[in-house]
């Protein structure tokens, strides 16, 4: 029993020295807390069915995916490195059905909320890297959106609860923006490092100006067809399922 | 006489005249905000009160990539010295402006260096200290920051201006292209990841005006934009 408490204590510290040797300095995250488990940068954009910029609305039923590369890799994945020349860390979002636009005037901020429902993620590690970076290509872009983003092994995978896209046009002029919603992780190769712990998906979301070729602040300029550009982060889940380990594997680790 | 006409004229040939260009991203971030100094406890952001958020950055455009080594280096920021002069705030949507603060970025070294800890409760003895230790490699004014919350939704950002002036590499980036600007999607409760004492959780980045190309003109274009 003894023995077993002390195996038990020994792969619980070696887990968490691992963690923090292999995870990137750009994470960190507070000590107890979960952190940043995947981020995503410039290279991430939005399309959908029945969207219009002029408007800033999304017509019920429109389709909404988003493309990308990781930009950043933490806990549990710090062995990742999204640089990989030979590796191209790729992402989509898709089957994320509009629910419509709604749109309401508070205090002098004229706010437009859109929900999608019923999207699943999916992140890759393909080779050559072959996905595009900023600009991307005018859509469409058969062979390329989203072809070059889902090629290779799917190392995970999972639903989203309602994605909550909100975008604020502020007095000044300027357009403020953000994007939430949960994850939970359903498969893929690196599936059972997170298991299916539900936690958070959010970040900034920078729409196309409504009235280009003016780029009011807070907007951005991009090729015709897409209608965002979101950055942001997936979090680690709150709990990170266990190892299996053998004492023999815990030695070989200090081998 | 002739020679000097001809060489005139070519060079009026190539005058560049500058056109309309896209930003581009400078840098991405992540971290977290809160209030200080919190002098209304109770109320979120409350006119008076300090705001700043820090963390790590996250990626690099192609103005600073060619010089930041992730592998060596740790990159953190700081966005700080920003007080709310004005705000609104009814139970359900917040907004505030705030008045001119600073945006800073380091660099330290991985193995001489200080690891950023975000710890509790900020500022404390980490936060923000190892968040501006090292190098600071780029900084500027932030003007017009604008916050917003949704309470309902649980999510907010910002928006700002910022006009990049100091650090070591300032020159890297354009004159032309120093006045940019900088938004964030902000994540509130309930989200485990944020830290006792801190507000959301931040995500974000800069982005600078696009190069301003050149496209060449004859004489007759350039006098017609005279008529």
């Amino acid at each position: 029993m003894k023995s077993k408490i002390g195996v038990a204590a020994v792969t619980g510290f070696l887990a968490t020295v691992l963690f923090a040797t292999l995870a990137s300095a750009q994470c960190n995250p507070a000590p107890n807390y979960p952190g940043v488990m995947i981020k995503f940068d410039n290279d991430a954009w939005a399309h959908e069915t029945a969207y219009t910029p002029a408007t800033l609305i999304s017509a019920p039923g429109s389709q909404l995916a988003v493309v990308g590369r990781v930009s950043v890799f933490c806990s549990p994945f710090g062995d990742l490195d999204p640089l990989d020349p030979n590796t191209d860390y790729t992402f989509i979002w898709d089957g994320l059905t509009s629910r419509g636009t709604t749109s309401k005037l508070i205090g002098s901020t004229m706010q437009y909320t859109t929900k999608y429902a019923g999207g699943g993620f999916r992140i890759y590690a393909g080779s050559p890297r072959n996905a595009p970076t900023a600009p991307p290509p005018a859509l469409p872009a058969p062979g390329v959106v989203p072809d070059a983003f889902v090629d290779g092994t799917m190392i995970l995978g999972g639903v989203m609860d309602t994605l909550v896209v909100i975008v604020n046009q502020l007095q000044s002029g300027s357009y403020s923006s953000s994007f939430r919603t949960n994850y939970s992780c359903t498969g893929g190769t690196r599936y059972n490092q997170v298991g299916d712990a539900v936690n958070l998906l959010a970040g900034s979301w920078c729409p196309v100006p409504p009235a280009p070729p003016a780029a009011p602040i807070g907007t951005c300029t991009l090729p015709a067809g897409w209608s965002a550009h979101p950055t942001g982060r997936w979090d680690s889940p709150s709990t990170v399922p266990a190892l299996p380990a053998t004492w023999g594997k815990i030695k070989m680790l200090y081998r | 006489m002739k020679r000097a006409a001809l060489l005139l004229l070519f060079a009026l040939s190539v005058i560049t005249v500058p056109a309309l260009a896209d930003d581009i991203h400078l840098l991405g971030f992540t971290g977290y905000d809160y209030e200080s100094p919190n002098s209304v406890p109770g109320t979120y952001l409350a006119v008076g009160e300090g705001y700043t958020t820090l963390g790590f950055l996250t990626d690099f455009g192609v103005y600073l990539e060619p010089y930041v080594n992730i592998a060596l280096n740790e990159y953190t920021y700081r966005y700080y010295d920003l007080t709310v002069v004005d705000q609104y705030d009814d139970g359900f949507f917040f907004w505030a402006v705030l008045s001119p603060g600073r945006g800073r970025f380091f660099e330290d070294s991985k193995s001489a260096g200080t690891a950023a800890i975000y710890g509790v409760n900020p500022p404390n003895a980490t936060a923000p200290p190892t968040f501006i230790d090292g190098t600071l490699i780029l900084g500027g004014q932030i003007t017009n920051l604008e916050l917003t919350y949704d309470y309902i939704a649980n999510q907010g950002s910002f928006i700002g201006n910022i006009d990049l002036d100091e650090g070591t590499l300032l020159g890297q980036i354009p004159v032309d292209q120093r006045n940019g600007w900088t938004l964030a999607g902000l994540a509130g409760p309930p989200n485990p990841a944020v830290p006792d004492g801190y507000d959301h959780q931040i995500s974000g980045e800069c982005r600078i005006p696009g190069p301003t190309p050149a496209s060449h003109r004859t004489w007759g274009a350039l006098k017609a934009l005279y008529r």
